[in-house]
């Protein structure tokens, strides 16, 4: 009886474990994805509540994520609805083999992302015209979004191991959603080149992260 | 382009999910990915590995209309954006509920005033599914540490699973009891079960849960959920 009161002392308040997923005045990250994967698991009943909180605590990544491949506010704005209606729909398939329930979420959108840039073909937009945009956004001190932070270390990490052309061309197809042709005009190399340099970074990534993954 | 390669689709399921994977080579992996469990766990793992860059992307907020069309899409077509504007949802269910409860024991033919002497409830829950389709009833019948749970139709059928009735308080999942499919199911109520349904704003859920041992959470689909409202006096 006695200890109760001061493990509840030691642990922190449930209030302070949402707030972080409000609003808040400073650009950050939470590291720990278990008040995520609770408020996925409420959303997998139908908890329109927790679907909001998930939704506070991740939209600003998945909106960046976004955006950075489609380069167009409107596109990127339906997008992200229709990644978010997904989650709701199939939030009790998520589990943690899938990683934390940012990167499930992350991978739901990025597939809706390349869905629509492979109906677009190669994109012709100048990328100048809409990164002026995303820079005032940027400033605009955005809530606190959801990662976690060791799975993103890994990959990080490992990724420092692959040579710089690799690094260069797996990065830049990754964020900016390119195909190899783009990719190669991107970098000014051929397309033969570009394809075994991804080929290559793809398994190395595949290699250090498997020793990682063991680690953690 | 071959699909028992597993160094083929191990390639194939990497470019898949960095995105240079495109066109028809595209479209025919994903076909085969629906339709193989082993590719598509392939495309799983490389999705943990890569996904993950992502997580440095500096945060655009998205505009408000975002959210607002999120729930657009989840409340379906008859959803009136001004709703959320106008009245707490918790009320314009319990008005919504109150009306239908009426309707439904008509139909159902029991009386509200039957079922209230029964076991004296003080609250009831309609529970319905995605589409408002209302699948199940509950009578709170705390004095008595039970719960009656009558299904609407065959809205509780699910072939080869098990309808389990779970409450939603407090961030916290609890799992209440077994339901029959196609009758009325007293569920008696243990210590825990009565703490969850005092909670404010306690929600109860129903899924389809597979053979086995019923965990902590429910592992099946979730079929309906709702609120439980206070009955009228008679």
């Amino acid at each position: 009886m006695l200890l109760f009161p001061t493990l509840a002392l030691l642990l922190p308040p449930r209030a302070e474990l949402w707030s972080t997923a409000r609003g808040q005045t400073q650009a950050g990250v939470m590291t720990d994805s278990e008040p995520l994967a609770k408020l996925l698991a409420r959303t997998a009943l139908k908890d329109r509540a927790a679907f909001q909180e998930l939704f506070r605590a991740t939209q600003g990544l998945v909106y960046g994520v976004c955006f950075k491949m489609l380069r167009d506010n409107e596109v990127t704005e339906e997008v992200v609805q229709d990644a978010y209606v997904k989650v709701w729909t199939r939030a009790s398939d998520y589990n943690h083999e899938r990683g934390s329930p940012t990167t499930w979420i992350v991978a739901i959108a990025r597939n809706r992302c390349l869905d629509v840039l492979r109906r677009r073909g190669v994109d012709d937009a100048p990328w100048e015209d809409h990164y002026a945009e995303t820079i005032a956004d940027e400033a605009d001190s955005p809530e606190k979004q959801a990662v976690d932070a060791g799975e993103a270390r890994a990959v990080r990490q490992c990724l420092e191991t692959l040579d710089a052309a690799q690094r260069a061309a797996v990065e830049i197809a990754f964020v900016e959603g390119l195909a190899h042709p783009e990719v190669a005009a991107r970098l000014g190399r051929p397309l033969g080149t570009v394809k075994s340099q991804i080929r290559r970074g793809l398994l190395k990534l595949k290699t250090c992260l498997g020793d990682e993954l063991a680690l953690r | 382009m071959r699909f028992d390669n597993p160094e083929l689709i191990d390639r194939l399921a990497a470019e898949y999910v960095l995105g240079t994977l495109r066109g028809r080579a595209r479209a025919r992996f994903e076909r085969v990915m629906h339709a193989n469990f082993a590719v598509a766990k392939q495309v799983r793992l490389w999705e943990s590995r890569l996904t993950p860059l992502a997580h440095a992307t500096p945060p655009v907020t998205a505009p408000g209309r975002v959210w607002a069309g999120i729930e657009a899409r989840l409340d379906g077509p008859k959803s009136q954006p001004a709703r959320a504007a106008a009245e707490p949802r918790s009320v314009t269910f319990w008005r919504r509920a109150t009306l239908f409860m009426g309707t439904l024991a008509s139909a159902l033919g029991i009386a509200v005033g039957v079922a209230a002497t029964a076991g004296n409830p003080s609250c009831y829950a309609v529970l319905t599914d995605p589409k408002s389709q209302p699948l199940a009833v509950i009578f709170d019948e705390r004095n008595m540490k039970q719960l009656r749970v009558l299904p609407v139709g065959s809205g509780l059928a699910a072939p080869g699973a098990t309808p389990y009735l779970w409450t939603i308080a407090d961030g916290k999942v609890h799992g209440v009891g077994a339901l029959k499919q196609d009758a009325q199911t007293r569920v008696m109520l243990d210590g825990a079960s009565l703490s969850a349904l005092m909670q404010p704003g306690v929600k109860l859920a129903i899924s389809a849960e597979p053979p086995g041992d019923v965990g902590v959470a429910p592992r099946g689909p979730v079929m309906v959920q709702g609120m439980l409202a206070l009955l009228p006096k008679q």
